[in-house]
């Protein structure tokens, strides 16, 4: 019987952690023992996971005394295999791949998103160099889509597809009818884009005025605010969306929506994507060519990343027809049976026995057909990439320049001066103290 | 009997212009009829092209409101197709997104086949930290040419990844030393450096290691050839002046039409660029059997092991003067490198370029496939590995530009002086005309200098 260790920041929220709940319990019936380390203590907002597994607390990143715990916990458990959940530091990562290499622990890296995040995460674009060469010390890497994987085998590490096979949510469920709901879930942080979801919803609202929208999630304090804000302040919005929250149990609205919304800048897999297919929605997302889950023929319309108009309009084209709502709705119930049918436990087995043996050189071999995803899925956030960082140079030299006048003797002056003037700008405007001009306007 | 068209900025200095001063002979003596079209008027730096050729000038852009100096270019250029019944283009300055655009979508109207010749890394974009930077519209726009010549073999494989039709057909550079061998006497401790003064060849580096070099070998001399970029060459000068025990270290020989005595001389070549795609002065170097001590580049195919080269890893000034001390005291390492330099040289002079360029004008013509391209899992980690540190320097380099506030504040205030100096320099050291293209190239559009 193997050990497996797996290491994840947390066990709450988010996809990673989504995936978590199902793989723990998958690898447990699989009969392997699984000890799961993580680096923040257990929380409310844990995915349920079942009994049967030991966790240990190895303490936040990067710190002498993760690096302790965790070397304690592959020893006193007798790990096999370390599999790494949180490859998002490279300090951190190759600290932990050194020590599970010390401990004669043999050790794989999830790979979560797509190969190319690091360029689309505003001012860590630097960082995806050092975390490739961190992953050079794993005996393997596990991808979620082809092309990630293709990636690491032409970068010079074994990698494999392990796509999820995520449970059925709506297991029993018959679509009968598709009303013209529409549901996004999600985590509420920039890159996942919950304003523009927003935004295209109300571009369907003036379409289709009993439509209606509900998001599901937490995330980003102010980003949650910033979508708060807009949708209260326009009386349309505020009676057609309903903010949901965080929702363990995400299969009721699932089930009363007609059609899914994904605007994430870039996904590894997405679990809300499957869940979609899962409840025979059809999906418009925002274009990621390299997930193999928006492959044509699976339920999925495509359209360009932040085309606001363009996912407006695929949405109302599907409110509209209710023979293509209906046909992609069983495209998409058709693309998760074929998800659901992979025999995930044996994939596993074969992965991991050739990681054990030190037969890896099969898993560096990238075919041409991936290898093209590769460049243009590099192509693609590359530019981006530059855009986000200009933007960047920009804000900070503004935002350095606004410092050194702030200090000056001439600014405090004119504060002074202006003082009279900024109070009856707060007592008429709406907001009062520290209102923004924005608001003013 | 075809009719080739030639695009070019210039004719003078520099790898693309030393390419053509050997090609387009090639063209006309393989039996085509050669049109040379250039952005640059003739000036008496050109490198010598003996043969019958046909120049026309397709004025320079900057020397007249970007809008009108795009009209006189394609006034021009379909002036000189029609005229000269030009059957296929070979656009060997590519490198402005909208000047390639406007020659592409006229040259295909007139319906003749456009082919850009890559002289670069294909990862140039990213490479050089350019936050103008349009990658996705270039790659879009290289999709819709008739073929794309590269210089190294990742190249053709990448760019027949990006949905190219890449085909690699390397130089095949003249022997500038026939019959010449390198005596079997100890090696001089000279060092040369061949290339253009400018950020990306990283000359200040090659001043840097020979001054690490001195360290362990007091009688070690460095001869700097190329000119290129002022503000470079100055800095570089002031580095040496400023240290007293590499002023005689140190010789700046300008540029040199003929290199032969220089390479004749040298004990080892050194090349710091950050990137190449293919590297004349490094393929000269080896013509001389000389040993060459390189800043790494993986994907270039005249800096591969086994041909007398000896890579150190990128910006490691110490990596590089080790090298070069060890390659000096090494005697019969450096006779073996220097065999194999020599191998590798007569292995690129022996390419048979006319068949090569035949055989891929015949596939243009007649539309078919280029021939398949290496697709081996060591080919596609260069292109991969090579994709990631390009864009990694590239994105460094981006976050570095911003200079902090106090730092730039008093540039800000001192700016007309600073730049009311630089083109009092430019005008002083290049003439009106040079005066006038630099103001150009700043006020309207980037292209190569």
């Amino acid at each position: 019987m193997k050990t497996l260790a797996l290491i994840y920041a947390c066990l709450g929220k988010g996809g990673i952690e989504r995936g978590a709940s199902f793989q723990i319990p998958m690898f447990i019936k699989a009969g392997w023992r699984v000890v799961v380390l993580t680096s923040f203590p257990s929380g409310e907002d844990d995915y349920g996971v079942s009994a049967g597994f030991v966790r240990v607390c190895i303490g936040l990143d990067g710190t002498e005394d993760r690096f302790r715990r965790l070397a304690d916990a592959l020893r006193s458990h007798g790990a096999d295999i370390l599999v790494h959940h949180d490859a998002y530091r490279a300090d951190v990562l190759a600290g932990d791949l050194s020590v599970a290499r010390e401990a004669g622990v043999k050790s794989v890296v999830f790979w979560h998103s797509v190969f190319s995040h690091f360029l689309l995460r505003r001012g860590r674009q630097t960082e995806a160099k050092s975390l490739f060469e961190a992953c050079r010390a794993a005996d393997a890497i596990i991808a979620l889509s082809e092309a990630d994987a293709a990636f690491f085998r032409m970068y010079g590490i074994p990698a494999q597809a392990i796509p999820y096979a995520d449970p059925d949510l709506a297991a029993g469920f018959v679509r009968r009818e598709w009303p013209r709901r529409l549901v996004w879930t999600g985590r509420f942080v920039e890159l996942k884009r919950p304003l523009d979801a927003v935004k295209i919803f109300e571009l369907v609202l003036a379409r289709f005025p009993d439509a209606e929208f509900a998001m599901l999630g937490c995330g980003d304090k102010a980003v949650e605010a910033a979508v708060a804000e807009y949708v209260s302040s326009r009386p349309s919005l505020a009676r057609a969306v309903r903010l949901a929250g965080f929702r363990r149990d995400v299969a009721p609205f699932l089930e009363a929506a007609g059609v899914g919304l994904v605007t994430s800048r870039f996904e590894g897999y997405c679990h809300s994507l499957v869940e979609m297919k899962m409840a025979s929605l059809p999906v418009v997302a925002y274009e990621m060519p390299w997930l193999d889950t928006l492959a044509p023929g699976t339920g999925a319309v495509q359209v360009p990343q932040g085309d606001v108009a363009a996912a407006a309009a695929a949405v109302c084209r599907l409110f509209g027809d209710p023979q293509a709502i209906r046909r992609e709705g069983l495209l998409a119930r058709a693309a998760y049976e074929k998800i659901a049918a992979r025999d995930q436990i044996s994939l596993y087995s074969d992965f991991f026995g050739r990681v054990m043996r030190g037969d890896t050189d099969g898993m560096l071999l990238a075919d041409s057909r991936a290898a093209r995803a590769v460049m243009e899925t590099f192509v693609l956030h590359a530019d981006e990439a530059v855009r986000l960082a200009a933007e960047d140079a920009r804000a900070a030299a503004e935002e350095e320049c606004a410092r050194v006048f702030e200090a000056g003797c001439s600014y405090r002056i004119g504060r002074v001066l202006t003082w009279p003037l900024r109070k009856m700008r707060g007592l008429f405007c709406r907001g009062g103290k520290g209102v923004s001009r924005e608001q003013c306007q | 009997m075809k009719t080739v068209g030639l695009i070019y900025f210039s004719l003078s200095t520099g790898g693309i212009q030393r390419g053509a001063s050997f090609l387009i002979p090639q063209f006309v003596a393989w039996g085509y009829k050669v049109v040379v079209l250039t952005v640059v008027d003739p000036t008496p730096e050109e490198y010598d092209v003996k043969c019958d050729y046909v120049r026309v000038g397709l004025g320079h852009h900057a020397v007249a409101p970007l809008e009108r100096a795009l009209e006189i270019r394609a006034e021009r250029m379909e002036k000189a197709v029609r005229e000269h019944h030009i059957d296929l283009v070979i656009h060997h300055s590519p490198y402005s997104l909208p000047l390639v655009r406007q020659d592409v979508d006229l040259l295909h109207r007139l319906g003749v086949k456009v082919v850009v010749h890559w002289h670069s890394v294909f990862s140039d974009k990213y490479v050089r930290g350019d936050q103008q930077l349009n990658a996705a519209s270039f790659y879009e726009l290289c999709r819709r040419l008739d073929g794309i010549i590269t210089l190294s073999h990742t190249d053709a494989t990448a760019f027949t990844l990006l949905g190219c039709k890449a085909c690699c057909i390397p130089y095949s550079d003249v022997d500038l030393l026939p019959g010449w061998s390198r005596p079997d006497a100890p090696p001089a401790r000279e060092i040369v450096w061949i290339g253009r003064f400018w950020d990306v060849k990283k000359p200040l580096d090659a001043v840097k290691i020979v001054e690490r070099l001195l360290d362990r070998m007091p009688d070690a001399h460095l001869t700097m050839l190329g000119r290129g970029d002022i503000g470079v060459l100055r800095r570089v000068k002031a580095y040496v002046a400023n240290r007293p025990r590499l002023a005689d270290a140190v010789s700046f020989a300008g540029f040199q039409r003929d290199v032969t005595p220089f390479l004749k001389a040298a004990g080892v070549g050194l090349l710091t660029s950050r990137f190449e795609g293919y590297c004349h002065s490094l393929v000269e170097m080896k013509m001389a059997a000389l040993p060459a001590v390189a800043y790494a580049m993986p994907y270039l195919d005249t800096a591969r092991p086994g041909t007398g080269v000896v890579s150190v890893p990128q910006d490691d000034v110490a990596a590089a003067a080790d090298a070069i001390a060890a390659l000096l005291e090494d005697r019969e390492r450096y006779a073996a490198l220097s065999r194999d330099a020599r191998a590798a040289y007569e292995k690129i002079a022996s390419f048979d370029s006319a068949s090569a360029y035949r055989d891929f004008f015949d596939r243009v013509f007649d539309g078919r496939p280029m021939p398949p391209v290496d697709m081996g899992a060591e080919r596609l980690g260069v292109v991969v590995r090579t994709l990631v540190e390009h864009a990694h320097g590239g994105f460094c380099d981006m976050r570095d530009r911003l200079v902090p506030y106090e730092r730039r504040f008093p540039r800000v205030i001192l700016w007309p002086y600073f730049a009311l100096r630089k083109y009092v320099r430019i005008w002083r050291e290049e003439g009106w005309y040079g005066f006038k293209i630099r103001i150009g190239l700043r006020f309207g559009m980037k292209e190569e200098a």
